[in-house]
C-alpha cells in the first residue's frame, strides 16, 4: 500500500512524505476514536460498573458494592414494571401504527398525483422540530381550553373539557398521537426512498401481466422493501425504548404514573433520588432492549438473503 | 410509479386525500400560530378561531423567556459541534476507506457498534465523567457529548461514499506526487460535496434539537447568564414560571421557525439527508 513512497526522485523527497499511507491512515482516525472511546465506550463500561453501586454520585469514591442488589430491587418495584410495560407498549403501539402510516402515504405520494409535493412536505415538516417543541404543542392542544376541546365544543357545547394529559386512560395514548404526528414523515420519507428502487422489469412484468394493483404490492413492492421495513421498524423500536423528551415535558410521567416510561424514571431515581447505582441499572435494561432489537433485525436480515 | 395504470377517479381521489392530510398534519401548527396571536382573554375563549390579535405577543415572548441568550447559546454550541463532526469524520471516513491499517477493519465495526446506544441510557456516567473532568456546565462539555454521538453515523455515511470514488482519480493524483493532504482537502472533499452536507445536516437537527443531554450537563442559571439552549431553556422557564398559553405558543414559534426556514431552502438536502441517514443506520 506504499504508493506515497513511489517517484521520490521526481521531486525532493521531503520528511512527510516519508509517512505511510498506513501510518497517516491511524493519524486520521485517531481523533475521532478518542472522542468516540472517551464518550461513548467508556460511558458503556462505567454504567455496568455504577450499577453494583450504592452511590449518591457527589463524590468518585464513595460508594459501597452492592453486587446485584439494584437488580433485584427493580424485580421487586412495581413502578419499575409499570415503566418497563408503558414503555415496551409505548414502542409496540408507535412502531406499528408509523410503520403503517408511513407505509400508506409512501404508496400515494409516489403516485405523483397533484398534491403529492405538498402532502410529503406538510408531513415531514413535524419531523424536523425539537420533541421539547412537540411536546409544548401537543400539551396546549390537549389541554382544557386546547384544540380538541374547542372542536369538541362544537359537537358536544354543553360537555366538560376532556383532560387528555389529566386523565390516567388517556395519557400515553395521547403521547402516542403526538408521536405518530411527528414521525409519520420520517418513516413515509423511508418507504418512499425505497419505492424509488424498485426492480423495475418486475413491476412491468406485473403491469403486462395484467396483475391487480393490489397483487402487484403484494407480490413485488413488499418484498423488495423488506430491507426498508426491517431499517424502519428498528429505528422505530430504539427510538421508543429511549423516549423521555416528549413524556418529560408532556406529563412528568403522570398522571399516577399512568406514562412513566424507563428513560424518565432512570432520569427520577438519577437526579431527584441520587441513586445512582439503580438508575444505571435502569440504564442498562434499556441499552440490552435496543442492542436486542439491533441483533433481531440482523438476523432477520439474513434470514431473508438465504 | 405504481399508478401509471390507474383510473383517473382513483387519482383524484388520492388526490383529494393527499391534500386533506396535508392540512391535517398542518392544523396543529396553525392553530399554536393563532393561540399565539391571541389575547389573554381569548386564549379561554373555547372557539377554535382567534377572535383577536395581539401581535406583540412575540416581543413579550421573546422577553419573557430570555429567548436571546438562548439562541447565542444554542448557535455557538450546535455550530461548534458540526463543525469539529464534521472534519473528524471526513478525516477518519478518509482513513478508514481509503488509507487502511492494521486494525481498521475491527476499529470501524466497533464505531459502528456506537449507532446501537441510545443516548438517554449513558446520562449517568456521562453526567460523572463531564463533572470530574471541570465541564459541567460549559458549552465545551456538552459539545463533545454530541461530537462523540455524531461520529458513528458521520463516519459511517463518509466512508461508505469515500470507497466508492474511483482510485484511479487518488492515483493520479499521488502519481503527480501530491501529498494525502493534498489529496484529501483537493479531490476528495470537493468530490464529496453531498454527503459532507447530509453529515452537516444529519448533526444540526440532533444538536440544535437535543434536549435530555442538555438538561443534564447544563445547571442552566437564571434569564440573562443562562448556559441553556433553546428547547431546555424554554421547557425549564416553562415550568418555573407559571407563563400565559398565548406566550409559550408565540416562544414555540420563535423556536421553531429557523428550522421552517432553512427547511424551504435546504428541502431536498434536508429530505435526502433523513432519509440517507436512517437507510445508512
Amino acid at each position: 500500500m506504499a504508493f506515497g513512497l513511489g517517484r521520490a526522485g521526481s521531486s525532493p523527497p521531503s520528511p512527510r512524505r516519508a509517512v505511510s499511507p498506513a501510518t497517516l491512515g491511524l493519524a486520521f482516525v485517531l481523533p475521532s476514536v478518542a472522542v468516540f472511546a472517551l464518550f461513548l465506550v467508556l460511558p458503556v463500561v462505567a454504567v455496568a460498573g455504577i450499577s453494583v453501586l450504592e452511590w449518591a454520585g457527589f463524590r468518585l469514591g464513595d460508594w459501597t458494592f452492592v453486587g446485584a442488589e439494584k437488580f433485584e430491587k427493580a424485580l421487586r418495584d412495581p413502578v419499575f414494571w409499570r415503566a418497563f410495560t408503558n414503555t415496551l407498549l409505548f414502542t409496540v403501539a408507535t412502531t406499528v401504527l408509523l410503520n403503517i402510516t408511513g407505509f400508506g402515504y409512501a404508496l400515494l405520494i409516489a403516485s405523483r398525483v397533484r398534491g403529492s409535493t405538498l402532502a410529503k412536505a406538510a408531513l415531514f415538516l413535524p419531523v424536523l422540530l425539537s420533541p421539547v417543541i412537540v411536546a409544548l404543542m401537543w400539551t396546549r392542544l390537549l389541554d382544557a381550553f386546547g384544540a380538541a376541546n374547542q372542536v369538541i365544543t362544537i359537537f358536544a357545547p354543553q360537555g366538560r373539557p376532556t383532560l387528555f394529559l389529566g386523565d390516567p386512560d388517556l395519557a400515553l395514548a395521547s403521547i402516542v398521537v403526538a408521536t405518530i404526528w411527528q414521525f409519520t414523515g420520517y418513516n413515509m420519507l423511508l418507504y418512499y426512498a425505497g419505492l424509488q428502487n424498485l426492480p423495475r422489469d418486475q413491476l412491468d412484468a406485473a403491469g403486462i401481466d395484467g396483475a391487480s394493483k393490489w397483487a402487484t404490492i403484494r407480490n413485488v413492492v413488499i418484498p423488495s422493501l423488506y430491507p426498508v421495513m426491517g431499517t424502519a421498524i428498528l429505528l422505530n423500536v430504539i427510538g421508543g425504548l429511549r423516549v423521555f423528551d416528549l413524556v418529560y415535558v408532556m406529563t412528568r410521567g403522570g398522571p399516577n404514573r399512568s406514562t412513566e416510561v424507563l428513560a424518565t424514571y432512570m432520569y427520577e431515581q438519577a437526579f431527584k433520588f441520587s441513586d445512582m447505582g439503580y438508575a444505571s441499572a435502569i440504564a442498562l435494561v434499556i441499552v440490552v432492549l435496543s442492542v436486542t432489537a439491533a441483533i433481531l433485525r440482523i438476523r432477520w436480515g439474513s434470514r431473508l438473503h438465504d | 410509479m405504481i399508478d401509471r395504470y390507474s383510473h383517473p377517479a382513483w387519482r383524484i381521489g388520492v388526490s383529494a386525500f393527499l391534500i386533506v392530510s396535508a392540512f391535517v398534519a398542518l392544523a396543529p401548527i396553525v392553530w399554536i400560530v393563532g393561540l399565539a396571536l391571541r389575547t389573554g382573554a381569548d386564549v379561554y375563549s373555547r372557539s377554535v378561531i382567534p377572535k383577536s390579535l395581539r401581535p406583540e405577543n412575540f416581543i413579550d415572548a421573546w422577553n419573557q423567556f430570555g429567548l436571546g441568550p438562548l439562541f447565542v447559546n444554542s448557535i455557538l454550541v450546535t455550530v461548534s459541534s458540526v463543525v469539529v463532526t464534521t472534519v473528524l469524520s471526513v478525516l477518519a471516513a478518509y482513513g478508514f476507506a481509503r488509507l487502511r491499517f492494521w486494525g481498521s477493519e475491527v476499529l470501524f465495526l466497533l464505531i459502528l457498534l456506537g449507532l446501537m446506544i441510545p443516548p438517554a441510557a449513558l446520562i449517568i456516567p456521562l453526567f460523572v465523567q463531564i463533572r470530574t473532568m471541570g465541564l459541567y456546565d460549559t458549552h465545551v462539555g456538552l459539545s463533545l457529548v454530541y461530537v462523540a454521538f455524531g461520529l458513528p453515523l458521520s463516519i459511517l455515511v463518509l466512508r461508505s461514499f469515500l470507497a466508492g470514488i474511483p482510485g484511479e482519480l487518488l492515483e493520479a493524483a499521488r502519481i503527480d506526487g501530491a501529498h494525502e493532504w493534498t489529496i484529501l482537502l483537493r479531490v476528495v472533499v470537493p468530490l464529496a460535496k453531498a454527503p459532507i452536507a447530509t453529515v452537516a445536516i444529519l448533526m444540526f437537527l440532533f444538536c440544535w434539537n437535543d434536549f435530555f443531554l442538555a438538561l443534564v450537563l447544563l445547571r442552566g442559571g437564571g434569564l440573562e447568564d443562562t448556559t441553556y439552549t433553546l428547547p431546555v431553556g424554554i421547557a425549564q422557564f416553562i415550568g418555573q414560571y407559571s407563563t400565559p398559553y398565548e406566550l409559550v405558543a408565540a416562544a414555540v414559534l420563535i423556536v421553531a421557525v429557523p428550522v421552517f426556514i432553512l427547511y424551504l431552502v435546504l428541502h431536498r438536502q434536508f429530505e435526502q439527508g433523513v432519509a440517507e441517514g436512517a437507510v445508512k443506520a
